[in-house]
Order: C-alpha cells, then sequence, then structure tokens
C-alpha cells in the first residue's frame, strides 16, 4: 500500500517536474532566433569567413567610410574637410561645423564616434584571429591563411587610422608620446579598462601585423578577390604592401617604405592612363588600379553624403578654388587631367545658388546620383608617391627616382604631360601637389599636414561670408586641433585614457 | 453575480414573510436621475426591519409595509441611497444619482475585486466616462488629469498619437518606464492603442503602490492600468446609440518667423545672399505665403457608436460597433477606425463562464514628425521663405530651385510636395479575446477555481511612398517602403481562491500560476524605380545588375520572450476595522541571465479604518477616515531581450556577414522596484467633501544602466547592467467637493495635485553627459546640462558665457556647463468642475503641469545664423550689428553655439483640457417616442492653453522638442446619445 503511494506521489511529483521544466524552455528559457548566438560560434572555418566579412562590413560605417547627413566619412571625406582641400559652402546645413572650422571640444560626437567606428571593425578581426586556429587543419592551412592574413591586415589598417587622428605626432621610436590601445583580444567587460600605448609599442605592433599579414598572405589558397569582375573588396598582399608603405611613410622609415611600395608595385595593376577606365573605377565599371576599395552593396550610403549630398545635388562642401574649379584652366586639377572629369562637376546649376563644381566622385554607380558608391582605400598611384616621397625625402634623397615616379602618375593621368625633372624641396612640394590631386577626397591631405609641414593654409573662399560659413583659415603648427582630443564620453567609459598634453 | 443570487434569496425571504404580514402596499417607480430610464435590481428596504423588495425590469416595484413603518431606503450599488419617509403615500416615485465615491468602493486588481475600505493599496479610479466622451484616437491621451501621480503628456496631436504616460516618475535610466495595460486580466501592448474603442470601458483603475500591483509584480514596476470591458447587464436588452461630430483646429503658434519683408531686410543685412535686385526684394517683400496656412486645415472628427446589453441571470451580453474618423489639422493626415466588441457571461450551476472578444482595424495616415529632416512639411512651415509659394499660378509645384529639383531657392524641399504627393499609412489589425473559467466547489463553501486566457494580437501594414518628382525621391525615381508585422502575445492565469468569514474575521486568499509569451514578426521591403506611373508596386522596377539603383531591399526580423510566475495574496479582516494585505511570489524571465532569471517580490500592507471606531464615530463631521501603509517590492524586466552575446546578420560584396550586435551579460537581472506608500481616505460633512493624501517614496534599485565601457576592448561602447539607484519620492492629493447638492442643482469641484521628486541616488560613474543632459548623483534623470548664455557683448558683438566661477568670457567651453532643469514636471495635476441643473450640466477640467525646462531644438534650428538662406525666427531681427550693439543676439560670424541656455525654454503649462455643457432630455417626456433616454452635449477641447514655451505646443516629451512639431488639437464636437 505504501509501496502504491509512493509510486503514485513519485509519478506525480516526476510529472510535476517534467511539465516545469518544458514549460521553463518554453517560456523562460528562450534563444534569439534572428541573431546568431556568439557563445558557441563561429563554429567552422566558413562561418569565421564570414565574421571576417563582418570586419569588412564595419569599414561602411557612417563614421568610418560611409556618410551620413553631413556627417560621417571620418577616415573618407572629414580628413579633406579638415584641410584645405574643400571648404564649407553657404548650402551646408552645418552638421560638421565644429569639425570644418576646428571648433571641436571634449564634447564632440564625431570624435568620439570615429574611435568607436575604428575599434568595432578590430574588435571583429579579433574574434577571427582568436577562433581561427580552433579550424585550421593541414588540409585547409592556405584557406586558414587567407583568413588570418586578412585579419592581421585589417587589424592593422583600422589601427593605423585612429592613430592618425588621436596621436600628437607620428614620431617611431617616441615612449613619450601617447598613442591608443593596441587592440589584440575581444573582451566584453566592464572591467577592461586599457592604458594608451606609447608610439613606439604601437607601431610594433602594426609592424607585427603587418609583417604577419604579408606572411600570411604569400601562402593562400585563392586570391582574396578572386571571382570579383570590377572590385577588389579584400585585402590582399598588394594591400598589405601599400599599408607596410603608408606606416613606414608615417614613420619616417623610408627604406622600407621604398621596399613595400616597390614590393606592392611588383604585383598591384598598372597605373590607369584613360578617363573611362578611370572613371569606371569610382562608378564600379572597373576595377582599374584599385588595390582594396571598401564595397558598399546595393542602397547602402558611401562617403557622399558629408560633402555632396547626391539625392538632392546639394553641396555642404566642394572642392576649393585652388584644386579645381569651372572653367578647369587654374587650380592643381585642369580639365586635361583624368581625375578633373572623375572627381568633380557642375552640378544645380540654379541662378540663385552660385554654380560651383561638387565633389561628385563618390556620387553612384552606373550613372546614378545616389550616393551608393564604394571607396577607394588603396590604388596603385599611391604606391608611386609614397616611393617617391620616400625617395626625395631619404637621408640622402635620390630625386631622380622620385621624379621618375612622380612623372609615371602624372602621365598616366594628365594628358600631353612632358616630363619634368624637379629636385630639392620644389621635387617635395610637387609630390605633395600631386598627392592633393589624387587623394582629393580619400581621406590624406590632413594626415600629410600633420606629418610634414603642420601648417594649414585655407585658399581664397576662407573667411567669406557670402561664399563660405567657415573663418578658421589657418592652423600652426603648435595648435592643438592638430590631434583630437580623448572625449568626455571616452573618458566616461575608461579613465585610464590619458588625455592629449594639448588638450589638458 | 454572487451578490445578485444572494439578493434572489434575500427577496424570496421576504416575499414568504410578507406574506403573513398584514400591512399596506406601497408601488412606485426608480428611476435614473441622469436620464430617467428605469432602474432595476435596486434594494427598496424598510427601515428598522430586515424587511425589503428589489425593483423589476423596468424599475417599478411594489412592497408591503408595515404600517408601524415610517421610511423607506432605495439603495443600489454607484448609487446614492436614499431615504424617503413614506407619510400616507401609496405611490412613491424615486430618482437615484450616482455616486462617484460609491463607485470606486470597489477596487478592481484584474485578477478579482477587493472592497476599497479593506485595501491598502494607492489606487485611483478614473471615470470611464469621461474618458469615452473625449475624441481621441488612442485613450491615453484622456487620461491627462484624471489621477494623481499619472503624468500623461500628448506627444503630438497626430490623429491615433500614443501619449507618454508615467505613472510615478521615470523609474529607470536606461529600462522601460511605460506603465502596464491590463485589459480583462490581459496584457495589451501599450504601444497600439489607435485600434481600440474607449467607448466600451466600464472601468479604468490605476494601481500605484507596491500592495495593489503586486499581483503584477513582474511587470508592475512602473505601475498598472486595469481595464474592464463592460459587461452584460440582465434585463430586457437595451441599446444605445453615440454619435459626435466635430471639428479641429490648430493652437496658437508661439514660434514667430520672419514676415516676407522682414526675412527680405534680414538677407539685405546679411550681404544679399540671392543678390535680389531693387525690383525683385521690393515685389518678394510682398508675397508673404503661410506654408502653414498651406499645410493645414480645419478638420473634421466623426464618431458612431451602438451597443447593446441585455440577457438573464444565467446568460448576459454585451455588444457594441464602433466607427472613428478624425482628420489631422495637417491636410492629408487621419484615422479611421472600426472596432467591434461582444462580452458574454453565463452561470451554469456551479460554473460561471466568460469571452470578451474585441476586434479592431485601423487605417492612419501620417506626416513624419519629431524631426530635423529638410524634407518634413511639418519642418517647412517653419524653414521655408515666406516670399516663396507652394504652387505657381498654373498649379504646378514651385520648384524654384531648378526644374526637376523639387526644391526651393534654398535648397529647402517644397513642404508641399513633400506632404501631397508622397504617402504614408499604417493600417493595423487589433484582436484582443480574454475567457474566463470559474467552479465553485460544491463541498467547501467559498472556495472556487478559475482560470483566464487571453490574446493580444496586433499586425501592421505600413507603407511609406517617396515620390519621384520630390526632392529626396528623383535619385531612385521614388522609393516604396512596405512593411508587415505581427505581434501576439497570450496570458494565461489559473488559481485557487476561498474567501470565507468566522465572526470577527474574514479571509479571502489566492494561489496563482501565470504564463505569458509574446511572440513579435516582421519583414519588410524597399523598391525604387517608379516609371510607369503608378505609386503603389505595381509601379516598382525590380533591379538588376545593370539598373542597380533599383535593386530592392528585404529585410525581417523576429523575436520572442516569456514570463512564469507562481504567487500568491492573502486578505485578512477584523472587526470590520483592521485589515493585512499581502502578496508573495516568485518570477522567471526570459531575459535575464541563465542564472539571474528567478526573483522572488513580495508587499504587505495595512489597514486601520478609524472611523469604525466607537470614538471617531460619534464625531458627527467625520463620515469616513481611513489610514493605510503598504510596503513592498515589484520587479521590471523591461530590459533587451536576449541576455547573451550574439551576432547579427550583415553582408558585404555580395555575401551574408556576421557581425557582433549585442554585447550581453549573463549577468543581466531584474530591476527592483521598493514602494512604501501611507495613505489616507476621509470624507467629512455626510460625504459632502472628501478626499486622498498619498505619500511615497519609490526605490528603483538594480537599475538597467547602459554601462559604458570602452570599445577598444571589444567593439561595444555599453553593455546592458544593473547599477545604480533611482529614487522618486511624491505627495499626491485629491480632493472633492459637493458644494452645493439640492434636488436640481448641483455643483461639484473637484482637484488633484502630484509632486514627485526624481533623484538619482547612485551611479557606477558620476556625471556622464549625453547631448544636452547630464546623469548626475542627487539630480534628475534627464537634467539639462549646459553653459550658461549670458548675452552678448557691446562692443564685439560676441555671445558671452558664463564661467563656473561666475566671470563672462567670450569662448565657449564645455566645462562651464552648469545643471538646469528636466522635461519631467515635478508638480502636476487637475482640477475639475461640474454643475447640474434640471437636465443641464456643464463640466471642465483645467490640467497643469509646473516646473517643467525644456531644450527648444526647433527654435534652435531657426536662430543659428547659418541658416539664413531659410526663413528665420523673428528674434534675429535683433541681431548685433554695429548700429545695433544692446542685444542679446549675437553678430552672425561669432561661432554658433547649441549647447547653452538661449535654448531653455520654461514649458510649463496650464490648459483648459475639457469642457462639455450637455442636456439630458426628461424621461417621461422620451417615453412618447419610445425613446428610453437621450442626451446631446458640446465640448471643446484643449481650448486653451497658458505657457511661456516658444513653440506650437508645450506638450511635448523628451529633454528637447526635436523639430516637426505635430501639435495637439484643439477640438469642438457636438454629441448624441440616445437610449431605446
Amino acid at each position: 500500500m505504501i509501496t502504491k503511494i509512493f509510486k503514485r506521489t513519485s509519478a506525480l511529483v516526476l510529472i510535476a517536474a517534467f511539465t516545469l521544466q518544458s514549460c521553463q524552455d518554453s517560456f523562460v528559457n528562450l534563444a534569439p532566433e534572428f541573431t546568431l548566438d556568439a557563445v558557441n560560434n563561429p563554429s567552422d572555418m566558413g562561418q569565421l569567413e564570414q565574421v571576417l566579412d563582418g570586419a569588412y562590413a564595419n569599414f561602411r560605417a557612417n563614421d568610418y567610410y560611409g556618410s551620413g547627413s553631413g556627417t560621417g566619412a571620418g577616415l573618407a571625406i572629414m580628413p579633406d574637410v579638415l584641410s584645405d582641400n574643400l571648404y564649407e559652402t553657404i548650402q551646408t546645413l552645418a552638421n560638421s561645423r565644429d569639425m570644418s572650422n576646428f571648433q571641436f571640444q571634449q564634447n564632440t560626437a564625431q570624435i568620439t564616434n570615429i574611435y568607436n567606428a575604428g575599434y568595432k571593425v578590430i574588435s571583429v578581426a579579433n574574434i577571427v584571429l582568436r577562433d581561427v586556429d580552433k579550424f585550421t587543419t593541414p588540409a585547409n592551412k592556405k584557406t586558414a591563411n587567407r583568413i588570418k592574413g586578412q585579419a592581421h591586415a585589417i587589424r592593422a589598417m583600422a589601427h593605423f587610422d585612429l592613430f592618425r587622428y588621436f596621436a600628437e605626432n607620428y614620431d617611431r621610436n617616441s615612449t613619450t608620446t601617447l598613442a591608443l590601445n593596441y587592440s589584440k583580444t575581444f573582451e566584453i567587460s566592464s572591467d577592461a579598462k586599457p592604458v594608451r600605448l606609447s608610439n613606439k609599442v604601437y607601431y610594433d605592433e602594426m609592424f607585427a601585423d603587418i609583417n604577419a599579414a604579408q606572411t600570411l598572405l604569400a601562402d593562400v589558397d585563392k586570391n582574396v578577390n578572386q571571382g570579383f569582375a570590377v572590385i577588389r573588396p579584400k585585402m590582399g598582399l598588394a594591400a598589405v604592401h601599400l599599408l607596410k608603405a603608408r606606416v613606414s611613410l608615417y614613420a619616417g622609415l623610408y627604406a622600407d617604405a621604398i621596399a613595400a611600395a616597390t614590393a606592392g608595385i611588383a604585383i598591384a595593376p598598372a597605373l590607369v592612363n584613360n578617363q573611362t577606365t578611370f572613371n569606371g573605377m569610382y562608378t564600379e565599371a572597373a576595377a582599374g588600379e584599385i588595390i582594396w576599395n571598401v564595397q558598399f552593396d546595393a542602397g547602402q550610403s558611401g562617403p557622399s553624403f558629408i560633402a555632396f549630398f547626391a539625392t538632392n545635388n546639394r553641396s555642404y562642401f566642394r572642392p576649393a578654388l585652388e584644386i579645381a574649379t569651372i572653367a578647369g584652366t587654374t587650380g592643381l586639377i585642369r580639365s586635361n587631367d583624368i581625375r578633373y572629369g572623375a572627381y568633380f562637376a557642375n552640378v544645380n546649376r540654379t541662378t540663385e545658388v552660385p554654380q560651383a563644381l561638387a565633389l561628385t566622385k563618390y556620387r553612384g554607380k552606373g550613372g546614378v546620383s545616389n550616393g551608393n558608391a564604394n571607396f577607394i582605400a588603396m590604388k596603385t598611384a599611391e604606391l608611386y608617391l609614397i616611393r617617391a616621397e620616400a625617395y626625395a625625402r631619404s637621408s640622402t634623397p635620390q630625386d631622380a627616382l622620385a621624379m621618375r615616379d612622380l612623372n609615371a602618375v602624372r602621365t598616366a593621368r594628365i594628358s600631353g604631360y612632358v616630363n619634368e625633372d624637379l629636385t630639392g624641396a620644389t621635387l617635395v612640394n610637387a609630390i605633395a601637389d600631386e598627392r592633393r590631386r589624387e587623394f582629393v577626397g580619400e581621406g590624406h591631405r590632413f594626415f600629410d599636414l600633420k606629418r610634414t609641414s603642420r601648417t594649414l593654409t585655407r585658399g581664397s573662399t576662407c573667411g567669406i561670408p557670402a561664399q563660405s560659413p567657415v573663418d578658421r583659415c589657418s592652423l600652426t603648427p603648435t595648435a592643438r586641433e592638430w590631434t583630437f582630443p580623448i572625449t568626455e564620453t571616452l573618458t566616461n567609459a575608461n579613465p585610464n585614457l590619458v588625455q592629449n598634453p594639448s588638450w589638458k | 453575480m454572487k451578490k445578485n443570487l444572494l439578493m434572489t434569496f434575500v427577496l424570496a425571504f421576504f416575499t414568504l414573510t410578507s406574506l403573513i404580514a398584514q400591512d399596506r402596499k406601497i408601488t412606485g417607480k426608480v428611476t435614473s436621475a441622469e436620464d430617467g430610464t428605469g432602474l432595476p435590481g435596486v434594494t427598496v428596504s424598510i427601515k428598522g426591519t430586515t424587511k425589503g423588495t428589489q425593483t423589476n425590469v423596468d424599475g417599478s416595484y411594489s412592497v408591503s409595509v408595515p404600517s408601524a413603518s415610517t421610511t423607506l431606503v432605495f439603495s443600489f450599488v454607484g448609487l446614492n441611497t436614499q431615504s424617503v419617509s413614506v407619510g400616507n403615500q401609496s405611490v412613491i416615485n424615486v430618482a437615484l444619482s450616482t455616486d462617484s465615491r460609491q463607485l470606486s468602493e470597489v477596487v478592481v486588481t484584474g485578477y478579482s475585486s477587493i472592497q476599497k475600505r479593506t485595501f491598502s493599496g494607492a489606487t485611483a479610479n478614473i471615470s470611464s466616462k469621461e474618458v469615452a466622451k473625449q475624441p481621441f484616437g488612442s485613450f491615453d491621451q484622456a487620461l491627462q488629469g484624471a489621477a494623481t501621480g499619472v503624468s500623461v503628456m500628448a506627444n503630438g496631436g497626430q490623429p491615433g498619437q500614443q501619449a507618454v504616460v508615467r505613472i510615478r516618475g521615470n523609474g529607470s535610466i536606461n529600462g522601460v518606464n511605460t506603465p502596464l495595460f491590463i485589459l480583462d486580466g490581459v496584457e495589451i501592448s501599450a504601444a497600439d492603442f489607435q485600434t481600440m474603442n474607449q467607448g466600451d470601458f466600464e472601468s479604468i483603475e490605476v494601481l500605484k503602490d507596491a500592495v495593489s500591483t503586486g499581483i503584477y509584480g513582474s511587470r508592475g514596476a512602473n505601475g498598472v492600468f486595469v481595464i474592464t470591458t463592460k459587461r452584460g447587464k440582465a434585463g430586457q436588452v437595451q441599446i444605445n446609440y453615440d454619435y459626435q461630430l466635430g471639428q479641429s483646429t490648430m493652437p496658437e503658434d508661439r514660434l514667430i518667423v520672419m514676415t516676407s519683408e522682414q526675412k527680405i531686410k534680414y538677407e539685405l543685412q546679411r550681404g544679399n545672399p540671392y543678390g535680389w535686385s531693387k525690383a525683385e526684394s521690393d515685389s518678394l517683400s510682398k508675397v508673404n505665403f503661410s506654408w502653414r496656412d498651406e499645410l493645414f486645415r480645419t478638420a473634421k472628427t466623426e464618431q458612431h457608436q451602438i451597443s447593446a446589453t441585455g440577457g438573464n441571470e444565467a446568460s448576459k451580453f454585451y455588444a457594441s460597433l464602433a466607427y472613428m474618423d478624425q482628420e489631422g489639422i495637417v491636410k492629408t493626415t487621419g484615422l479611421k477606425r472600426y472596432t467591434v466588441r461582444a462580452n458574454v457571461d453565463n452561470t451554469v450551476k456551479n460554473f460561471k463562464f466568460g469571452l470578451g472578444i474585441q476586434g479592431g482595424f485601423s487605417d492612419r495616415t501620417n506626416t513624419s514628425e519629431a524631426n530635423t529632416f529638410l524634407s518634413s512639411p511639418l519642418n517647412a512651415i517653419r524653414w521655408s521663405n515666406p516670399y516663396e509659394v507652394a504652387q505657381l499660378p498654373d498649379g504646378s509645384y514651385n520648384q524654384s530651385g531648378g526644374a526637376g529639383t523639387g526644391q526651393l531657392g534654398s535648397g529647402q524641399p517644397n513642404g508641399a510636395m513633400e506632404l501631397f504627393l508622397n504617402y504614408n499609412f499604417n493600417k493595423q489589425i487589433k484582436g484582443v479575446a480574454t475567457s474566463y473559467l470559474e467552479y465553485h466547489i460544491p463541498a467547501v463553501k467559498g472556495l472556487f477555481l478559475r482560470t483566464n486566457w487571453g490574446v493580444d494580437y496586433t499586425q501592421n501594414e505600413n507603407a511609406a511612398f517617396t515620390d519621384p518628382r520630390v526632392s529626396g525621391g528623383i535619385a531612385r525615381q521614388g522609393i516604396l517602403t512596405r512593411a508587415m508585422n505581427r505581434n501576439f502575445r497570450f496570458t494565461g492565469t489559473t488559481s485557487l481562491n476561498y474567501n470565507a468569514t468566522f465572526g470577527k474575521h474574514e479571509i479571502s486568499a489566492g494561489v496563482f500560476g501565470e504564463l505569458i509569451k509574446n511572440d513579435f514578426r516582421s519583414f519588410q521591403f524597399t523598391g525604387y524605380g517608379f516609371t510607369n506611373g503608378f505609386t503603389n508596386e505595381a509601379g516598382i522596377t525590380p533591379g538588376t545588375a545593370t539598373t542597380p539603383n533599383y535593386i530592392p531591399a528585404v529585410a525581417g526580423n523576429g523575436d520572442q520572450y516569456g514570463l512564469m510566475s507562481v504567487f500568491a495574496t492573502a486578505n485578512y479582516g477584523y472587526d470590520g476595522k483592521y485589515f493585512l494585505n499581502v502578496v508573495a511570489r516568485r518570477d522567471g524571465s526570459s531575459r535575464f541571465g541563465l542564472n539571474n532569471k528567478w526573483a522572488n517580490f513580495g508587499s504587505v500592507g495595512a489597514v486601520w479604518l478609524a472611523s469604525e471606531e466607537a470614538f471617531i464615530r460619534d464625531i458627527a463631521f467625520i463620515s469616513s477616515l481611513k489610514f493605510r501603509a503598504s510596503y513592498g517590492t515589484t520587479g521590471n524586466n523591461g530590459a533587451d531581450l536576449y541576455p547573451i552575446p550574439q551576432f547579427g546578420r550583415t553582408s558585404y560584396a555580395g555575401v551574408g556577414a556576421w557581425s557582433p550586435s549585442v554585447p550581453g551579460n549573463p549577468r543581466l537581472t531584474w530591476e527592483i522596484n521598493s514602494t512604501a506608500n501611507i495613505g489616507v481616505d476621509f470624507s467629512v460633512m455626510k460625504n459632502r467633501i472628501n478626499g486622498t493624501v498619498e505619500v511615497y517614496t519609490r526605490n528603483t534599485t538594480d537599475q538597467f544602466y547602459n554601462l559604458p565601457v570602452d570599445p577598444s576592448s571589444g567593439g561595444f561602447t555599453s553593455i546592458q547592467s544593473n547599477f545604480g539607484e533611482v529614487q522618486n519620492q511624491g505627495i499626491e492629493v485629491s480632493l472633492n467637493a459637493d458644494i452645493i447638492k439640492t434636488g436640481s442643482f448641483t455643483w461639484n469641484i473637484g482637484g488633484n495635485i502630484s509632486y514627485n521628486k526624481n533623484e538619482i541616488v547612485a551611479l557606477p560613474q558620476d556625471n556622464v553627459i549625453s547631448g544636452v543632459t547630464v546623469l548626475s548623483k542627487g539630480s534628475p534623470i534627464n537634467t539639462l546640462f549646459l553653459v550658461p548664455f549670458a548675452g552678448v557683448d557691446p562692443e564685439t558683438g560676441n555671445a558671452l558665457y558664463t564661467k563656473l566661477d561666475g566671470t563672462k568670457t567670450q569662448t565657449f567651453n564645455v566645462a562651464d556647463k552648469i545643471k538646469y532643469g528636466t522635461s519631467d514636471a515635478p508638480l502636476f495635476g487637475g482640477l475639475t468642475t461640474r454643475l447640474s441643473y434640471a437636465g443641464f450640466d456643464l463640466s471642465a477640467q483645467a490640467n497643469f503641469f509646473l516646473g517643467r525646462e525644456m531644450y527648444n531644438n526647433d527654435l534652435n534650428n531657426i536662430i543659428n545664423p547659418t541658416y539664413y538662406w531659410d526663413n528665420m525666427h523673428i528674434s534675429v531681427l535683433n541681431e548685433w550689428t554695429p548700429t545695433n550693439k544692446i542685444t542679446d543676439v549675437p553678430r552672425p560670424g561669432n561661432p554658433y553655439r547649441a549647447q547653452t541656455s538661449r535654448l531653455i525654454d520654461d514649458a510649463s503649462f496650464w490648459r483648459l483640457r475639457n469642457v462639455t455643457l450637455g442636456y439630458t432630455f426628461n424621461a417621461n417626456t422620451l417615453k412618447k417616442i419610445k425613446v428610453r433616454s437621450a442626451r446631446v452635449f458640446v465640448q471643446g477641447q484643449n481650448l486653451f492653453t497658458i505657457t511661456k514655451f516658444r513653440g506650437f505646443d508645450p506638450e511635448a516629451t523628451g529633454t528637447s522638442l526635436t523639430g516637426a512639431q505635430y501639435p495637439s488639437l484643439v477640438q469642438t464636437t457636438f454629441g448624441l446619445s440616445i437610449g431605446f
């Protein structure tokens, strides 16, 4: 009898327990169905490659290479906004005024956003580097190399971009200049309060990543951009060489820059010298000399909207008159230059708004003006210009070699160009001007000034209210605005982020 | 129901006794004082005896009275009891009036109702009649000023727009602060009231403290609204028809922009940017086109409702059909709504079974609001130059910015094109179904089982079309985004309850189990290429590799959450004077980390009914006096849905990709509210004056707080965590007085006032600035934090700012920011009055929100001198120039700083919320035309507002008035109610 009762009772208890458990599973222990659980994933090499693509996708963030309404494009067009390449127009909505007029302070959200966008890319690359060895077998070693190599390259790239804004100088061996945290682990914790490294340590880490990428990408199962005809959305070996050359140039390591640029030129596509192909690089009609472009898929906004509002032809920023004019007969880029037609156009002709060139290079693909354009982060011309500058600025300048590279670029771009033979400071200035021509709206100018003269003198429109609301027309070498401050938001999150001395 | 059964017994008993006695017979009819209709079920008792009867279906009665008896007492729940001296009358007719005090004597908490006198909770009853008569597309708008502790902000006047409702302040910094809405025991989404018909509501109860919200402990942290719908009444079928017709206009605009003459003059002063010739500027100065008048209108509102109720003791029903058509004051906008409801209640032996079904469809046409987009028509009324017109004399749209640009000369899109060529609608289907089954266990008196199940289903179909001709649509030849989503939630509650009375002891108790699950799904697509003239899906050109501009975008999403709860309630009363209420519960939520899903909550309250004590009963002045106190905890699970780290879908270069989307926090757990409440309810002078005073402290600990983290470690900028503490302390007073109460003339006034002090007690990190606000210990959430603007230096024309040391500077520095106020009014309330005389009634309600400050971003965009290509605020005319040195408007070249106190507005306001004048026809007159009741009324809504706020409407929410404000409507309606 007692056994019977016990049996029945225990059966009831069991049923109750079972019911409670199944209830808990359907009511309280729920798992997301539209997102991927990041505790147990990525779970294989295929998924890992999808995470790598996620790292690339984050380059499209509004404050990296993408843009919002009058804002964003932090590393695409912002360095031109902060320089003498573009000027703010009277059509502006002033959404980037704090930046363009050097009014930014520790509360400027755009600075925080640039910091966040850079580290977002890095964090995803860190997931790939954390997990890649788990899925590597002798059979897929070369695939693993391809994925791992790109992750190293991406990590170095984004760290370098942040460093350019937040470090007060680019001294390779300084142990006192504050760089940033070089992030190599993916850690979600409120306890993580990393400190800023010195330039020296930071450079060491960047070069370590670049060298690792170089080694790995030399031994891969297939070309990273295999299968793409008119775009090159992934960072391959040529991109790594270019990155190495770029970082070396900033660091003043001219021999390394020359070596890396030479290695890059050897495998990079040839310089483009015809208008159609050159235009095609910006409109996704031809790969041309693209080494790496950040791909904006259908419907996504490329860099344009900070400067040229492609969907309604409004120009918040226009090319400075010293860069180009409607007539095409004055300024650095003239109508005989294939860059003129690819970069600018006179749009929105109205009687009321004075006619002027708009920066239309990111207008859209296939002749459409919707702002859906790719960002060319690396192209062959940069390899030539880096090598030219490195030759010209070496401790024993090799002006002839520098001039050869400069002539190569000019010959490709300018119709009827006759080779010149410049030397010394004239040559160095000519290379700097060529970089302005080549990279207007591509995120170099502010840093080129910062790493060389640290003197900014804005052009003729500055300070004239009828043409531009901006009145901060020069930046002296000692100005604190050459460097971004650590913002309040960042200090809130991590008190260990020491403020730059110039902002204290 | 139980009461009715009891009555039947009582009636039978009395009927028997009356057969025996030798008494005289009195007959008569009991009618409603409001509409003259016969009242069934009224108890007619003979004073000094236990004898009596009840009125029948048409209100008639017949009772035998012993010769010694002198007085008959007529009583009914919710009506004023009347005593009539018999004298030598044989026919006694009485009219009973509604007793608002008695109506609220039962507190409906959703699962059960409890006698208010025995309940320790802080609750308030909102008159469902007042809510029903106000023609709002979203009924929460009508709750403003109706109860203490309940702050209701209109948040815009777009028909169907939801209000922002808070009970006793904001408790959570980053979590949900919305109260819970319960309809017939089932949770309904607070996000979609546009498809609910407030005409079906029987009662609305607000639960404010821990003991009253205790039974909703897992969701009740922000307070609860318990709505019960109308149930059937036994008797002959009664049919009611309600009609309203009215119009809406825009309120006074206090944000004044320049006229054509002023703007042209200003442009010339600023260097004539458009290069007008003398002839041009002279002719443009005379244009004076009003963009506001172009886009606004006087709008029409119309609503119909027909309802029926009837049945017998065993089976009763209520059914209604309603239609509402409310045009918005911005052209093209409006709400059309169709709702039906059917409620059925049955009693069979020991079983009770009921079902309530509501179905509705609403069609809402919107214009974009609360943004700073150039393309928003509501921004066009501020920004478009008054010398530009919407349409040219030939009827075509003005595109002075260039043919085919959709823009005016300044580059501002033509607001009329944006409003009239684009469309934006939401069609919503909503179904709410509730059912219950109750079984009274025959073996034990007072013991019963009840199970209550319900679903809330919402389906939205949205469309947003941008015409290929308008500024934003040109690039891709038009854009159509279509989105569908649905939300399904069920709530099931099963309980075992017991009520009993032993001598002086009263007990009621229940054990409950509850399951809630929510399931949401959505998908959408965006198509382009409207080249064939169609503006619906037929117009879409699907893109290909050669026309990537037209490649449609698709997306979809979905999520779920669940809750499991077990809880017990117990109420104990002794001697009709002392009462104790206890709730204890355990809840599990899917939103928290594996080991943190479950938590315990509880509350306890006590009541002392002082007026039942002999020494107080002797004080004639005091009619009733009750003291109560409660303390307890409730939980808030309004956090993100899944606490685990997640990757979100993305794509790159045509292939699928994953990017970390949620940092996750396995330690995330419940946010906890601890509320202590002390209340006094009193009525004096034979209930002529009654009132309630409440004092409370509400502490919210383990705050859902998005802890800022350095993205350099994991790419995320914050992690949702539990940190910090927020306190809300307050006092609430409500008073109601019948100033005059004679036979046909009554005058009643009432008022309620609430003071709530919000304060951050603890934070993981102090002084976290976000935009124009700061989170700081000792200050309220959403405290404005800006640099003090100190006028203009007369010599330079530069703005002056006050530094922290009190000196003035021309250099703007964020380190000089100081704290200002907040937009969450600490002091608010409502005043009501009602007069009635011989069928006429006049009532009015005025509401106030005091001590508010708001950042006026709408103003910011029209005083920024950069934007002088578009229209500007009139104050800019007084800008500093070498000849106008004494001013508070800086020179245009001075760097414009938005984060200063110059943009803070006093957003306090007084508003005449509602005035109603009505007439109720005499029932006897109506009888001749076979009508049971009839009433006509006119009412005015928001007729006037007193405020210093520079804008349409101070009734905006959030710390900043972003821009593109859709103001609250000023409405006048005529209404008619007929009963058959």
